[in-house]
């Protein structure tokens, strides 16, 4: 089960009903240890790309609104593990830096919101929480008309699954039994704009005839074989699948508003998705601290040659 | 061969062309849909390239959006221009938009069929003119056809167009006028009008059912000795301006017709068009024949006809601007 801090909020809300139980850490994974490497400086890359433009917007030298990912980084490196980059679909939501990182989206093009690519058959993203999930089923439709095995993963925020869109997105999904995946990102103890009924994200995608399951989406194993099932079911024609993957916030402020007292800050930080890949790497033997290093150093540079790269940019008036 | 069995030869031969196109709507697949646009599609193509949808136009458009970034070409239909209206962030912001947002790296090759328009006792929700709402928008091309060989060769160009396409056809029209239709591979381009009658007293400037009207119109004026000009604008979005201008500079006068409200409908585009640059030619002022701003059409027969526009108020309204 997820971890559950005194003083925190649960990583799991407690009525969740899916059609599996919420998922055990995983044993491991049969990614080589180069992959998990690379997904790990994904995972660096985009918190710094956060935190960069945190400060960059403190300090109003940035109008571009910040691209949130803290705390869905393992979530998402982990997605995209599971798919075949080029050839599977993904259609993100503006939470999506380290997946579209992980996909081949330059880091400038991330700090600046542009995720899409048709070369990587990543969509071009909207502003309308659920509004993609309609153009999600519709390129996995495509695609079982053509008869191959490419699957289509479509990312929503916890809001996004009260829309109408969303709706008849995965009611058209799981009438067709699509090569669709939908992952919920969602925040525990996240504010909603508004939540009416009990049931989960699990239970509604329930309703509509798909596979569902909700995870601890700060563990980068777990996510990961979540994603594998999910895959392995859209591949072998079984249908669609939700992914509602929670995953603490980490930053100061509380869930409920106001800041957190710094007992929970400290408890928050032993689950900080990266953090905790980091440790799992380190004790499988394959990073240690001069090599994490070195990847910090690496992602802050890439960074700050791309800022400059936009100053120098405006400077020309380009 | 009528409009509504042109429409029909028109997506039959280009599924057949390209197999690529596929229909998708409310009752397109074994009803053949409720005027009978798609009827024979189904058995003839199957169910994959002929797809019933739920109730859900937002869902119809969304998906159809999904389906033409991933390589298809689909033709949505959504059954009364009346229901479009939860598809229109779909349509407008999302169909419209993709390629600027995309710095022209994606496109969206679909287009949206539907029935529109009055005067067969639709009432309220069966009769809207919705073009207005749709022509305003950059990103969208807006296609209006008022004969049968025009809906067939600019619903085979709208097919082949590489952006999103809002095709309106009068559901008055589908079955009111019969004409040969050119072969198969007779495309009429988007953009163009067509000037249906040459005139020299006064330009009219009509689309769809209109177009009939302000014919007919036209027809009793010359009976009186009033020779009037009947442009067929046909093409909403991109418009044909340089036809519109070049009529109201050999006429001096110039009236548009059309069955939506009056109020920001988009005879009102036309007649700023023409103030601003044939205003030097004008010989009176700009005429508009609409519909009153009220609500919606009524069902019943004399309030229905106080809505409509018909040949006789056009004709009343040509011989007061002609007498200006």
């Amino acid at each position: 089960m997820p971890t559950t801090s005194p003083g925190l909020v649960t990583l799991v809300p407690p009525r969740v009903q899916s059609t599996e139980p919420v998922t055990a850490r995983a044993p491991g994974t049969d990614l080589q240890p180069h992959t998990l490497l690379a997904l790990y400086h994904t995972m660096v890359m985009a918190r710094t790309i956060e935190r960069r433009m945190w400060v960059l917007r403190r300090l109003e030298k940035m109008d571009i609104p910040v691209r949130r990912v803290a705390g869905f980084e393992a979530l998402q490196v982990a997605a995209a593990a599971a798919l075949r980059p080029g050839r599977d679909w993904v259609v993100p939501c503006q939470l999506d830096l380290a997946l579209c990182l992980a996909l081949g989206t330059s880091p400038l093009d991330v700090m600046v919101g542009t995720f899409g690519s048709r070369a990587a058959r990543v969509l071009t993203t909207t502003a309308a929480a659920g509004r993609h999930v309609l153009h999600a089923a519709g390129i996995a439709y495509a695609e079982q008309v053509a008869g191959g095995d490419e699957v289509t993963l479509v990312c929503t925020d916890r809001d996004a699954i009260e829309s109408g869109d969303w709706h008849e997105g995965i009611n058209f999904a799981g009438a067709h039994s699509l090569p669709l995946i939908c992952l919920v990102e969602d925040i525990a103890g996240g504010l909603l704009h508004a939540e009416h009924g009990d049931a989960s994200p699990a239970a509604r995608a329930e309703g509509y005839g798909l596979a569902a399951e909700t995870i601890d989406g700060g563990d980068f194993e777990t996510a990961l074989a979540a994603f594998q099932r999910a895959v392995g079911r859209a591949r072998a024609k079984g249908g669609p699948t939700l992914i509602h993957a929670v995953v603490v916030e980490l930053t100061s402020r509380a869930p409920g508003g106001g800041m957190r007292p710094p007992e929970e800050l400290e408890a928050l930080a032993s689950l900080d998705p990266i953090d905790r890949m980091r440790r799992g790497l380190m004790t499988a033997g394959v990073l240690d601290a001069a090599a994490d290093e070195q990847i910090e150093r690496e992602c802050a540079s890439i960074v700050a040659a791309a800022v400059d790269n936009v100053w120098s940019r405006d400077e020309q008036g380009g | 061969m009528r409009m509504i069995e042109a429409v029909r030869a028109a997506i039959t031969e280009e599924m057949e062309r390209d197999e690529r196109v596929l229909v998708m709507g409310e009752d397109v697949g074994r009803k053949g849909g409720v005027f009978g646009a798609t009827d024979g599609l189904y058995a003839k193509f199957g169910e994959a390239r002929v797809l019933d949808m739920p109730l859900a136009e937002s869902g119809i458009v969304g998906i159809a959006i999904g389906a033409a970034l991933n390589g298809l070409i689909p033709i949505a239909e959504i059954q009364f221009a009346d229901f479009i209206h939860p598809a229109f962030d779909q349509i407008v912001s999302e169909a419209a938009r993709t390629r600027y947002r995309s710095n022209g790296d994606w496109s969206v090759p679909i287009v949206i069929r539907t029935p529109f328009g009055g005067g067969v006792h639709g009432g309220l929700y069966h009769s809207q003119s919705i073009e207005a709402f749709y022509a305003h928008v950059p990103g969208l091309k807006v296609v209006v056809p008022s004969t049968p060989a025009d809906a067939h060769g600019l619903l085979k160009s709208a097919i082949r167009d590489p952006d999103p396409v809002l095709f309106l056809e009068h559901k008055k029209v589908y079955r009111l006028v019969a004409e040969d239709v050119p072969d198969s591979d007779h495309l009429v381009p988007i953009g163009p009008a067509v000037v249906r009658r040459e005139g020299t007293k006064l330009s009219c400037f009509a689309w769809g059912l209109m177009t009939h009207y302000s014919l007919q119109a036209a027809e009793q004026l010359a009976a009186e000795g009033v020779s009037v000009e009947v442009v067929d604008l046909r093409c909403l979005a991109p418009l044909d301006r340089e036809t519109i201008l070049e009529s109201v500079r050999k006429t001096g006068k110039a009236m548009i017709v059309h069955e939506d409200n009056i109020t920001g409908g988009f005879g009102a585009e036309v007649a700023a068009i023409i103030s601003e640059h044939a205003f030097d030619s004008l010989d009176g002022p700009v005429v508009r024949v609409a519909a009153p701003d009220i609500p919606a059409m009524p069902f019943n027969t004399p309030q229905e006809d106080f809505f409509m526009p018909n040949p006789e108020k056009i004709a009343e309204a040509m011989r007061k601007l002609a007498a200006y």
